[in-house]
């Protein structure tokens, strides 16, 4: 099948409407310089004319909220969700992320972070939060076993997707892990460590994790 | 003609006597090795020789037992070819060749990096061979029952191998871990995390998790394994098309 896919030889079913076997011969085209591009696709007649209006660029995922302008009600996943164990820190590891053998461009060092803060995950929220609202970002709740999951999503800068998880450590320390999901390395780093990684360390209160 | 007889006789005495001796010593010493092969009883294969051209019934064997089908196999191996030449172009993958794939940078330790080649290296041999490489990453796909990866992630934990994981181990762990984000926990944090970790893990309360303790523990945390489960493996094909050229699966 993939040699077939290579050399474009495809037959379409009698059933085709010939609006479905001129969008099909456009995306099989083999010449990546005249094949459809991503936003002739959204304007293709065979999808626009069941009134299709407009396609997301992230599945929406039926566990996602989307918390960018709700207000900060923060109740804690469950009152008898307890503190994380050392297997969740060391899952969190980036020697153990095997992902990097895939993707060229992805460097678990590089691209995520974990640290260690003696603030209130409400506060740390809440600068995400602030940061997502002034560089225009989608921020999602993201349903996790325990603790707080979110995404920062931005369609504009690349589809750039930055995952954050906030995990109570102790009574007294949350640890916050934070992941390039998607989009290039350049504007994970642009935004992450030149904007929102000096924003919350600011919060960071230095004395607990050098104690 | 002055010129070379001066040459030759400028040769001492000790140099021409080496010059005699070093041919003979070599000979003496092949004769010597070639007789004491007839000692060795079992014409094994050496345990080190790696098999390294893989034809497509190889492939097909491979599939066979794993999750992969025929042409994720192929493409698989053209992962394997690429990230076994980086450093060394000898179709094995050495653990530098693996720190660089992970870290973009061959010199840095990491004690998971470490512990990773180690389960990879089924043979114990210094070196990933790509049927481990196929069989280790069986474990990570999406479709490998939870048991599997139970028993991976259990012994890539057991950093000494002593079939139980101990406190100390799990110390060590999350040390590298905070390190690697250049993080640094004082003591008693550190003593609070492992102590409420045992409390959980440790069902016999001999300060060790076995593998029962492991089992039950992962079955109330699930999220724990969540490195042992690559999604991408499922697209393997996509991200490495170039198997198409040198296919001969005939579909």
């Amino acid at each position: 099948m993939y040699k077939k896919i290579y050399k474009g030889e495809f037959r379409c079913p009698r059933w085709m409407s010939s609006d479905l076997k001129r969008f099909l011969t456009r995306l099989l085209d083999t010449n990546p310089k005249t094949r459809i591009t991503i936003d002739d696709i959204m304007q293709d007649p065979w999808l626009t004319k069941g009134g299709l209006q407009h396609v997301r660029a992230f599945p929406r995922d039926h566990e996602e909220e989307d918390i960018s302008s709700s207000p900060m009600e923060l109740e804690p996943p469950s009152d008898t969700t307890p503190a994380l164990n050392a297997f969740d820190l060391i899952s969190f590891s980036s020697g153990l992320d095997l992902s990097g053998l895939f993707d060229d461009s992805y460097n678990p060092v590089e691209d995520g972070e974990l640290f260690i803060s003696a603030d209130s995950p409400e506060k740390i929220m809440r600068k995400i939060q602030d940061f997502a609202n002034k560089e225009e970002m989608r921020l999602v709740r993201k349903k996790k076993e325990w603790g707080w999951g979110m995404e920062l999503q931005a369609g504009g800068k690349g589809n750039l997707v930055m995952g954050i998880q906030l995990n109570r450590l102790t009574d007294e320390l949350v640890v916050t892990e934070v992941r390039r999901r998607g989009g290039d390395s350049a504007s994970y780093d642009d935004l992450w460590n030149s904007k929102l990684r000096p924003q919350l360390l600011l919060i960071d209160n230095d004395s607990a994790a050098s104690a | 003609m002055e010129s070379s007889y001066l040459r030759t006789s400028s040769l001492t005495i000790g140099e021409r006597l080496c010059a005699v001796l070093f041919p003979i010593v070599a000979a003496i010493e092949v004769l010597i090795y070639s007789v004491s092969c007839c000692f060795n009883l079992h014409h094994q294969r050496p345990p080190t020789a790696k098999k390294l051209h893989y034809g497509f019934a190889d492939l097909q064997t491979l599939s066979r037992g794993s999750p992969f089908s025929v042409n994720e196999i192929e493409a698989l191996h053209e992962l394997f070819k690429r990230l076994s030449s980086s450093i060394i172009d000898d179709g094995l993958i050495h653990k530098e060749e693996l720190q660089l794939a992970l870290f973009q940078t061959s010199t840095s330790e990491n004690l998971f990096v470490d512990r990773v080649f180690d389960l990879f290296d089924e043979k114990r041999n210094g070196v990933i061979e790509f049927d481990e490489f196929v069989h280790a990453l069986g474990v990570f796909h999406p479709s490998t029952p939870m048991e599997e990866k139970i028993d991976f992630a259990f012994r890539l934990y057991d950093l000494r191998q002593t079939g139980s994981i101990d406190r100390e181990e799990v110390r060590q762990m999350v040390v590298a871990t905070l390190t690697e984000s250049g993080l640094h926990l004082a003591n008693e944090f550190l003593e609070d995390i492992i102590d409420n970790t045992f409390m959980d893990a440790d069902i016999d309360k001999d300060g060790k998790i076995s593998k029962e303790d492991w089992k039950d523990f992962v079955s109330r945390h699930p999220a724990l394994l969540r490195n042992m489960t690559l999604p991408c493996l499922r697209d393997i094909t996509t991200s490495f098309p170039s198997f198409i050229f040198n296919t001969e699966a005939e579909e």
